[in-house]
């Protein structure tokens, strides 16, 4: 007979062993597999709050010192606000996870890995190899389809890569929480090398619109990897149907497209440029992802422990 | 980075690559719309002449062509197609009256830009007819009125052709990395013009 293993730890379980789908597990990380974990939550939510009052911040600094930063100065300025919000997750996020932290250093190889990626596959291959921005703009239809096919699908399935080829196998991988913790930080990675690379391509950049930017592209592309995450975090511990991945990235990438598309249109008022409406939808596109991937981990969580105490 | 990794199942083998193939048709989509996107085209009628330009680009109606259209995005210098008529002398053959229409416009083009240099003047076929094409450089040193940028290298191309009685110039002019690819978008766009 097939000897019974815990599909985290590969150690031998008994016959009574507990079971997800056709998974097996030791009871240690049964019980780990359902945890709520608050304090991813709240260190999302935080972050949405930080980078909010970050924006604020650099706005009252514009009004009252009025800085008029040229060459050099003005490019580093911009490289430090590109790295702010990533700071100020790991932060919130070591803050509120102390009861079981995840390993710093998988989910900072995790977030490097989302910056690499980005960097060299994820730019190149939208600016260089589609050359979106040559024919995207040629009609309603071919943005919205463009931005899904190619700005969504090549963004979130490098951020899904980051994680479901490096963390997503090893046993620190030990809760369904786990997709969205790791995908958002490969989700902030990538976002990060966006900005410095948005701000480097542009020399440096107007404090004011560049926070903004920055702000947006974070909020964004760590929502939307969250989305990727949530699916990766259930594939592990369920016995999902062989679509469920490839609905987590389409819903992702359509979700990113969409993004990109709307945000685009009302961000442009006549010839000039409103950003803080971009910034309003990234915030309430950012808020609603994560309540609704709270929501849908908790009900898991709680289907799981019917089953067991059913059975 | 992982340790103690643990065995895939097929189920999960066969969910990787259906997340791989899922992504592969939709990058496929989105090259085929990027192609339809590039070709799709508008056509514009001026004296005589129905050109089809590319979709997305800009004509300008007050330049004092029959046709001048550009590209916003192909950089600091917006690659630009040119169509004009030109008077042709009638007294020497209908090749050698081509031949001293480009030098002509060659010569005046050489008083308006910096660092203008004529390559090349030859005899080709364009639209099943004889024609003559010069190949030319000059530097563009404010491509941006707005703002301060520094100067780029254009590369131009002329066709002067007979037809209908008039002659003809299509010009081509690009930067100088882009030309390459714009030139053979550029002679589909001169062999589809309709000339009444």
């Amino acid at each position: 007979m097939e000897q019974k293993i815990c599909c985290v730890c590969h150690k031998p379980v008994g016959e009574d062993a507990k079971t997800l789908g056709r998974r097996f597990y030791c009871d240690e990380h049964y019980a780990k597999v359902t945890r709520e974990r608050k304090g991813v939550w709240q260190s999302g939510i935080a972050e949405i709050v930080a980078v909010l009052l970050f924006v604020a911040l650099i706005e009252v600094i514009i009004s009252i010192a009025k800085p008029t930063l040229t060459g050099t100065p003005l490019l580093l300025t911009g490289l430090v606000m590109a790295l702010v919000p990533a700071v100020i997750w790991m932060v919130f996020f070591y803050r509120q996870d102390r009861l079981e932290p995840e390993p710093k250093v998988y989910v900072l190889e995790v977030f490097l890995l989302g910056a690499l990626l980005a960097s060299a596959l994820g730019i190149p291959l939208v600016r260089d190899l589609f050359r979106v921005q040559d024919w995207l703009g040629q009609s309603t239809l071919t943005n919205i389809l463009g931005s899904i096919l190619v700005i969504g699908f090549v963004q979130e399935f490098l951020k899904y890569a980051a994680v479901r080829y490096s963390v997503y196998l090893s046993t620190e991988f030990d809760e369904r929480v786990d997709g969205v913790v790791y995908a958002t930080a490969a989700g902030l990675g990538f976002a990060t090398m966006l900005n410095i690379n948005y701000v480097v391509s542009n020399a440096g950049v107007d404090l004011r619109m560049g926070m903004i930017r920055i702000a947006v592209t974070t909020l964004a592309q760590a929502s939307f990897a969250g989305i990727s995450g949530y699916f990766l975090g259930r594939a592990k511990f369920e016995e999902e149907p062989v679509w469920w991945l490839p609905l987590g990235v389409t819903i992702a990438a359509v979700l990113n497209g969409l993004f990109t598309f709307v945000r685009g249109e009302i961000t442009r008022v006549g010839l000039t440029v409103n950003p803080w409406n971009g910034l309003i939808l990234a915030t309430v596109v950012a808020a609603l992802t994560f309540i609704a991937l709270y929501y849908l981990m908790r009900r898991a969580n709680k289907l799981t422990l019917a089953q067991a105490q059913g059975a | 980075m992982a340790n103690n990794k643990k065995k895939v199942s097929p189920r999960d083998r066969w969910a990787d690559w259906a997340v791989v193939g899922v992504v592969i048709v939709a990058l496929l989509l989105g090259w085929a719309l990027k192609v339809s996107a590039e070709n799709k085209t508008l056509s514009y009628s001026n004296e005589g002449v129905t050109v089809h330009y590319p979709a997305g680009w800009l004509l300008d109606e007050k330049a004092g062509f029959i046709v001048k259209v550009s590209d916003p995005n192909s950089g600091l210098f917006r690659t630009t197609y040119i169509v004009q008529q030109e008077l042709l002398d009638t007294g020497v053959s209908e090749m050698a009256a081509l031949t001293s229409l480009v030098n002509n416009v060659s010569l005046s083009r050489a008083q308006t830009t910096t660092a203008y240099k004529l390559f090349q003047v030859d005899e080709v076929q364009v639209r099943g007819k004889s024609a003559v094409k010069a190949t030319y450089v000059y530097v563009e040193t404010k491509p941006d009125p707005f703002r301060e940028t520094v100067p780029v290298v254009v590369e131009g191309m002329d066709y002067a052709f007979v037809e209908g009685g008039k002659a003809y110039i299509f010009t081509l002019l690009a930067a100088e990395p882009d030309f390459a690819v714009a030139e053979g978008r550029f002679v589909a766009f001169l062999e589809s013009a309709e000339i009444r």
